[in-house]
């Protein structure tokens, strides 16, 4: 693969690690970093193919691609557990271990033994939930409500929680790794206050995952009980509690969906600052607003259950749950204000970051309208719940992931991607996405009921709209997949920095050596200080040092248009 | 940036003293974190018994949950392995301190009464884990007062089954005033099987 023979800078470039690498137990966390990565994409694409199979079926009002309605539960049973805890969950797990140490100017994290553990539970996980397809797949959706899940669903059901179990451990273990390496790690001159906000929502995300997810393993504890250990807890028959479930599930489940969005949110605050060249607007609003929603998030859950609630609960629910809008809000207007007058380059992780800011924000309005307890009443259980935890998901989570990678790809590879296809991906995405999810509002306020086949025939137009957008969305991934493959190979070479970014994982060379930094790296005084002297000194000595970015070759990476190339010095 | 504009090679001298004091540094690092990391695994992983805690609450508080007066489990015996497992606590404790002291025969001894201590209060549960046995009216009470009997047993075995490796490790002489991380995490985990317990045997026997 990439071997490099011309040294650019005075420092030689680095080649990736020999492929087998990435198959075998290693500690290194920028490694780990990759194998989280790859592994939730392929999880990623195997979730999609399943929604792809989702929406051939809604093509009809009947039941007809299907072989029974069990056959679609356990369809969307596994699109969604696949989706949020093997491919959401892990990718923040891979941008959390290459980049903590990096940013932090760290050489590793600080378990690194415990970390490759961490990553190793993954893949037996995601075997014990495929694997339930030939013992009677779980069928009860990825929130498992009793008494589906214990007393109808197949075996498939107990090695779906068995899997669960070992990726909330996993998580857990990461967690702490996270946390100790952020808390500790951090060397001279990199004070808490100074620290890029992918670390903060990294910490934020981290405090969350160690404090909720043990009420998931008490939860699957339970519940393994119910279906092997012949006890009855979730069978009200038997005097047992169905809503016990429901309680217990979402007050991990709740602060999981920020688990799934925060860091996404720490990516943004990366790229809208690098790429509008503009300082952070709010650094430390935007850092507290992370850990104010990590805490608010744990009052919040039973604005899940409000056709179920005790009457009297039911407003201090509502209550909280806009009260959480409040920080995310913060967070939306600091964004704008880093903007504000910035010199915006539409590269493709700035169109990505774009793109989340403008979907998330119809998440967010969706969910206070859900959380009106009278709308709540409405539309609970139908396609309007989907819409928003899809706009929330996948143009806010995925949309942030994707921005991730079109940013960090350069560090992680030696290579650009290419910045031409990077905007096909992103149209198709853009355009794919937002027909897919957003007629999901009306379907779900005509009355259309989530998780079932079949539907009232007058809804047909809305689903055969959705369901054609939702194919260009799932073929636009493969023009990244595309575009991944081949810039690895062969991609314009990124230099150590080609945004010109201020942060510490670009002050090394692409891809960094193996203990990241060959002398302790000396941070700016500002992570986002962009556009004064200082920095454009700063970022030329690193140019300097460990050498520019290839200039671009018109023609063959189509990366001459001005936003590609690098930035001029100056900024 | 100043280091990156005088870059220039190390002589040899120079990078010898820089890896011994990186190494230096890093040892102090590598001891802090493994004290956060376990703090935090046990802040963590105390959730868990929060949360089965919390469930026995929630469901003891729907009237005729409980079984009747009289049918309740006795609280005696509980009672005195609760105070078992906090002597033995304290005695790995004190195990630890006279580690820290080079005094290892005292840290051995210490620590294997602790570990027989534990064991005992892990049988002493599981008698009681069989005593009570549901009615018509009380299978949820019967089935989760053994679970969490048992969830916390479990704990209580594998902790148990690090501290005896500890002690083996003790035996051997590998630990002394310099290096003694193992037994301190294995006292915190102790602490833990204790903290644990303490939340449960409030619960169980308290409420
Ligand atoms: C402004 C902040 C938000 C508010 C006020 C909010 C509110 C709500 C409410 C009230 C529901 C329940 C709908 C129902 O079932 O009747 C809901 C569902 C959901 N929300 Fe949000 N939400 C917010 C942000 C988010 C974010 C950031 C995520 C994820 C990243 C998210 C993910 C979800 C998911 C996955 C569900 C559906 C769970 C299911 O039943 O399968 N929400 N939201
Ligand atoms: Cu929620």
């Amino acid at each position: 693969m990439a071997t490099i023979s011309v040294p650019i800078g005075e420092r030689q470039t680095q080649s990736m690690p020999h492929w087998t690498e990435y198959f075998r137990w290693t500690v290194d966390h920028k490694i780990i970093g990759v194998q989280y990565g790859v592994t939730a994409f392929v999880f990623f694409l195997v979730g999609g193919a399943l929604a792809m199979l989702i929406r051939w079926e809604l093509l009809t009002p009947a039941l007809d691609t299907m072989a029974s309605g069990t056959a679609y539960n356990q369809l969307f049973t596994i699109h969604g557990t696949i989706m949020i805890f093997l491919f959401v969950i892990p990718m923040w797990g891979a941008f959390g271990n290459y980049l903590i140490p990096l940013q932090l100017g760290a050489g590793d994290m600080a378990f690194p033994w415990l970390n490759a553990f961490a990553f190793w539970l993954i893949p037996p996980a995601g075997i014990l939930v495929i694997m339930g397809y030939f013992v009677g797949q779980a069928e009860a959706g990825w929130t498992a409500y009793p008494p589906l899940s214990t007393l109808f669903s197949g075996d498939g059901q107990t090695l779906w929680a068995m899997g669960a179990h070992l990726l909330g451990f996993s998580s857990i273990l990461g967690s702490i790794n996270f946390l100790v390496t952020i808390l500790n790690m951090r060397p001279e001159g990199m004070s808490i206050w100074k620290m890029p906000l992918f670390c903060w929502a990294q910490m934020a995300t981290s405090t969350i995952a160690v404090m909720a997810t043990p009420f998931l393993a008490g939860a699957l504890t339970l519940m393994l009980l119910d279906r092997v250990g012949g006890t009855s807890f979730f069978d009200a028959t038997q005097g047992g509690d169905v809503l016990l479930w429901q309680n217990v599930f979402w007050f991990y489940s709740h602060p999981a969906v920020y688990i799934m969005i925060l860091p996404g949110m720490g990516v943004l605050s990366e790229v809208l600052s690098v790429h509008s060249r503009k300082p952070i607007f709010g650094y430390r609003m935007i850092g507290l607003s992370s850990m104010a929603i990590a805490i608010v998030g744990f009052f919040v859950w039973a604005h899940h259950m409000f056709t179920s609630l005790q009457p009297e609960l039911r407003i201090p629910f509502m209550v909280t749950t806009m009260i959480i809008a409040v920080p995310t809000g913060i967070k939306i207007f600091s964004w704008i204000g880093t903007l504000w007058g910035g010199k915006i380059r539409f590269t493709s992780a700035m169109l990505f970051s774009l793109g989340f800011l403008s979907m998330f924000v119809i998440g967010g309005i969706s969910g206070v309208m859900l959380a009106a307890i009278p709308f709540n009443y409405q539309v609970h259980d139908t396609y309007f719940v989907v819409s928003h935890f899809h706009f929330v998901l996948f143009g806010g989570a995925v949309f942030a992931i994707y921005s991730g990678l079109y940013h960090w790809f350069p560090k992680v590879t030696g290579r650009m991607l290419n910045e031409t296809l990077g905007r096909i991906h992103f149209v198709l995405t853009y355009l794919g996405f937002f027909f897919t999810f957003f007629p999901m509002h009306m379907a779900g306020m005509l009355g259309m009921p989530r998780r079932v086949a079949v539907y009232a025939p007058e809804l047909q137009t809305w689903n055969v709209i959705i369901s054609i957008f939702s194919f260009i969305l799932g073929i636009s991934t493969f023009v990244f997949v595309g575009n991944a493959i081949w810039s690895v190979a062969r991609g314009r070479r990124a230099g150590a920095n080609p945004w010109r970014a201020l942060t510490l994982e670009w002050a090394t060379t692409s891809p960094p050596p193996a203990w990241n930094f060959d002398e302790p790296p000396i941070p700016f005084e500002d992570p986002y200080g962009y556009g004064t002297d200082a920095a454009t000194a700063y970022l030329d000595a690193i140019d300097r040092t460990f050498g520019v970015p290839e200039p671009p070759r018109p023609n063959i990476t189509g990366g001459n248009s001005p936003e590609a190339l690098p930035s001029p010095a100056g900024d | 940036m100043q280091y990156m504009d005088n870059y220039r090679p190390l002589t040899l001298e120079e990078k010898k003293k820089k890896d011994r004091e990186r190494a230096e540094r890093d040892a102090e690092m590598r001891a802090r974190n493994n004290r956060m990391g376990l703090a935090i695994f046990q802040g963590s992983w105390i959730m868990a018994f929060v949360c089965l805690a919390i469930v026995y609450l929630v469901m003891g508080a729907v009237p005729g949950w409980r079984p009747a007066e009289g049918h309740r489990p006795d609280a005696l015996l509980p009672t005195i392995a609760t105070l078992i497992l906090l002597t033995s606590s304290w005695l790995a404790r004190s195990g630890w301190r006279a580690v820290t002291r080079d005094d290892v025969q005292k840290f051995l001894s210490q620590w294997m009464i602790a570990i027989v201590l534990s064991g005992v209060f892990v049988v002493i549960m599981m008698t009681q884990f069989f005593a009570i046995s549901p009615t018509e009216t009380d299978i949820q009470y019967v089935e989760l007062y053994r679970l969490m009997i048992a969830y916390h047993a479990i704990h209580a075995v594998i902790i148990g089954y690090m501290m005896v490796q500890v002690w083996r490790y003790g035996r051997a002489g590998h630990y002394h005033s310099d290096n003694h991380w193992s037994v301190e995490a294995g006292l915190k985990l102790q602490y833990f099987v204790t903290a644990a317990w303490l939340i449960f045997y409030a619960v169980l026997y308290l409420t």
